[in-house]
């Protein structure tokens, strides 16, 4: 089957090879249309695609061509043309271990010549083909924000969105959930970092600053559920970050997992020593659900978006309480222990002295 | 009872001088898993952590004839030889730890592992959990309290919240099982929903699901004949995944397997959804009065 570029030439088909996520076998696709969406032509237009299935390792064979071909509805000469243009591209599909591969082909004369042929190779299969290297064209990047871009150049993965509310959730299979978790509450997510494994001073300092120098949040939402790390690291090295940006900005933070009893004395003894930084700062931990850490975020950045002070309750209480009798324990939320959260209330781990946001969806 | 591995189940490790595999290793042991041999060729004979090393899988089951299951910390590159090795020994539970192994290779794993009736789990797992039983893989016994409701999720990192979500409501887990983060992997949510669905442990299952390939679409039609209540729970529903560069995805689903559509062909077929953390344990409750 020859190539050609005449743009003139009439189409007169599409052939797919792919791996179906449905039944994890090989799929060959061919149809008598210019197909650009596959799947939406299966799902909308069945009739117009011929298709087989083959297992993971299995040759295409000659019948598998032209049985394909006459089930599209192609006639015999172009059955012939097409079984070879089948072999073939199941061959290379195969050999090249790639993800998928489609051609476009056109009417020359009195044959098929393909207008159109692209492969998606394995980025993780690339070691067993580094001929293929120096042929990889990188995928077209997407238009990237200047903060997006920004925290790429310092490897961090980032995403810029339209709200107020700004989230760093440990990996991005719980920012999914945590921006999913923000909008159903009322919230309206500024952006998310995948911000997952080991935190490093500069890497933390990095993603936050990420997030509060963004003239849009109002708010920092963030997450940390140490299961193959210690969420104690985690605490000194935000303690250490909030004591030096000393941010304006409401920071929840919630932190789960290995020793994170000793990630909350961290905080409580930073708050007792940090009373003004640290004013800004709400805590929580395991007992209390993330989805209600994500409700104080998200009732917080609702006061603020109405322009109402979220301190100006708490520190008009606190002017006006008399002297207390000296404590044992330091007077933060954290000091309670870990008891059980009330459910659907989301201040088990407030501060006393704090009324926090209000309200919330 | 639990699924996939008990407290009397024995494990060997493939990769284990690797240094996650030395690591995990030493986190399953402090679990109480009966870790009996590592396996990594030219070692034989040597010791981690306690652990006599034998050269071959075989090797160590002609040592540990009771052998089920093996959790494989090893480069991608090697990771087809190491798990063929474990299905042609017939080892009952595969969990594939190592991330980016080339797709063509898990189609092939997968497919070997099934023709025998094998569970293989990843990759790019962090394995499997009985809590307070046994451990096989990564997951954080912190995360888990046993109970009685199965979880199972691509992700691993999410079914830390759910349990913990669980946990504050008065429920554990009877096991809890990650598939793998990628779009293809060596296990589908049905060949796990089956195992509990036949385990007296466990009373209610929360499958989790998140954005890409085909997983949770192709189990609808299992659970929907299910006796044992099931909730599911789908992340990316609000995530614009399309300003997100995931794994490449084969362009020929439809409807797209967009977080959105999924919950929608799960409450299309009358399974409850949760919208958010807290609502799984409400829905649980209401199914489990039924």
């Amino acid at each position: 089957m020859a190539f050609t570029d005449d743009a003139a030439a009439e189409p007169a088909g599409s052939l797919m090879v792919s791996v179906d996520p449905a039944s994890h076998k090989i799929m060959i696709l061919l149809s008598k249309k210019a197909v650009d969406d596959w799947g939406e032509m299966a799902a909308q237009s069945p009739r117009e695609i011929a298709r087989e299935f083959l297992e993971p390792g299995e040759h295409a064979h000659g019948h598998t061509g032209r049985e394909l071909s006459r089930r599209a509805g192609f006639n015999g000469a172009d059955q012939g043309r097409l079984q070879k243009l089948v072999l073939g591209t199941h061959r290379i599909f195969s050999e090249t271990e790639c993800i998928w591969a489609r051609l476009r082909f056109s009417r020359l004369k009195d044959t098929l010549a393909v207008t159109r042929a692209e492969f998606e190779l394995d980025d993780s299969a690339l070691f067993r083909h580094p001929e293929l290297k120096s042929a990889v064209e990188p995928p077209p990047e997407r238009p990237l924000t200047e903060r997006e871009r920004s925290a790429r150049s310092s490897g961090i993965e980032y995403l810029d969105l339209d709200g107020d509310l700004g989230i760093l959730p440990g990996g991005i299979g719980f920012g999914m959930a945590a921006v999913d978790i923000v909008t159903n509450t009322g919230g309206f997510p500024a952006g998310v970092i995948d911000s997952g494994g080991e935190a490093t001073p500069g890497r933390l300092k990095t993603m936050m600053d990420l997030i509060l120098d963004n003239p849009k949040v109002t708010v920092a939402f963030c997450c940390r559920y140490a299961g193959l790390t210690h969420a104690d690291a985690w605490a000194k090295l935000m303690i250490q970050y909030l004591l030096e940006k000393r941010t304006p900005k409401p920071v929840v933070l919630r932190v789960a997992g290995n020793e994170e009893e000793q990630a909350r004395k961290l905080f409580e003894d930073a708050a007792a020593a940090n009373p003004e930084t640290f004013k800004r700062v709400w805590t929580f931990f395991s007992n209390t659900p993330a989805d209600n850490a994500a409700r104080e975020a998200v009732a917080l950045s609702e006061m603020i978006r109405k322009g109402e002070d979220p301190f100006a309750e708490a520190e008009a209480a606190e002017a006006k309480k008399p002297e207390a009798p000296p404590q044992p324990a330091p007077p933060t939320a954290a000091s309670d222990g870990p008891k059980p959260a009330p459910a659907g209330n989301g201040n088990g781990n407030r501060k006393p002295g704090t009324n926090g946001p209000k309200g919330g969806p | 009872m639990a699924i996939l591995v008990t407290g009397s189940t024995e494990v060997m490790v493939q990769g284990i001088i690797t240094t996650p595999g030395r690591t995990y290793t030493k986190l399953m042991l402090e679990y109480g898993t009966k870790v009996v041999g590592g396996v990594d060729p030219g070692r034989g004979g040597e010791e981690v952590h306690g652990v006599p090393l034998y050269n071959t899988v075989r090797e160590c089951q002609e040592h540990h004839p009771d052998v089920k299951a093996s959790a494989i910390w090893v480069p991608a590159k090697h990771a087809r030889d190491a798990v063929m090795e474990s299905v042609h020994a017939g080892i009952r539970v595969i969990v594939l730890t190592t991330q980016g192994v080339p797709v063509h290779d898990i189609l092939m794993m997968r497919r070997k592992a099934w023709e025998k009736g094998l569970t293989l789990l990843g990759g790019n797992t962090l394995g499997v959990i009985s809590p307070g039983r046994s451990l096989l893989g990564m997951l954080p016994k912190v995360a888990f309290k046993p109970g009685h409701i199965g979880i199972v999720a691509r992700s691993g990192i999410m079914t830390y919240y759910i349990a913990n979500t669980l946990d504050l409501t008065g429920h554990g887990v009877s096991t809890n099982v990650v598939l793998g983060g990628d779009v293809f992997t060596g296990c589908t949510y049905e060949e796990i929903l089956r195992k509990f669905e036949d385990d007296p442990d466990t009373h209610a299952v929360v499958l989790a699901g998140q954005p890409g390939g085909a997983h949770e679409e192709n189990a609808v039609g299992f659970i929907k004949n299910m006796k044992k209540p099931v909730v599911a729970y789908i992340t990316g529903v609000h995530f614009p995944l399309e300003r997100w560069e995931g794994p490449c995805v084969p362009p020929v689903q439809y409807p797209k397997p967009t977080g959105a559509n999924k919950v929608a062909a799960f409450r299309d077929a009358g399974i409850p959804v949760a919208d958010t953390l807290m609502d799984i344990p409400r829905l649980l409750k209401k199914a489990m009065r039924k």
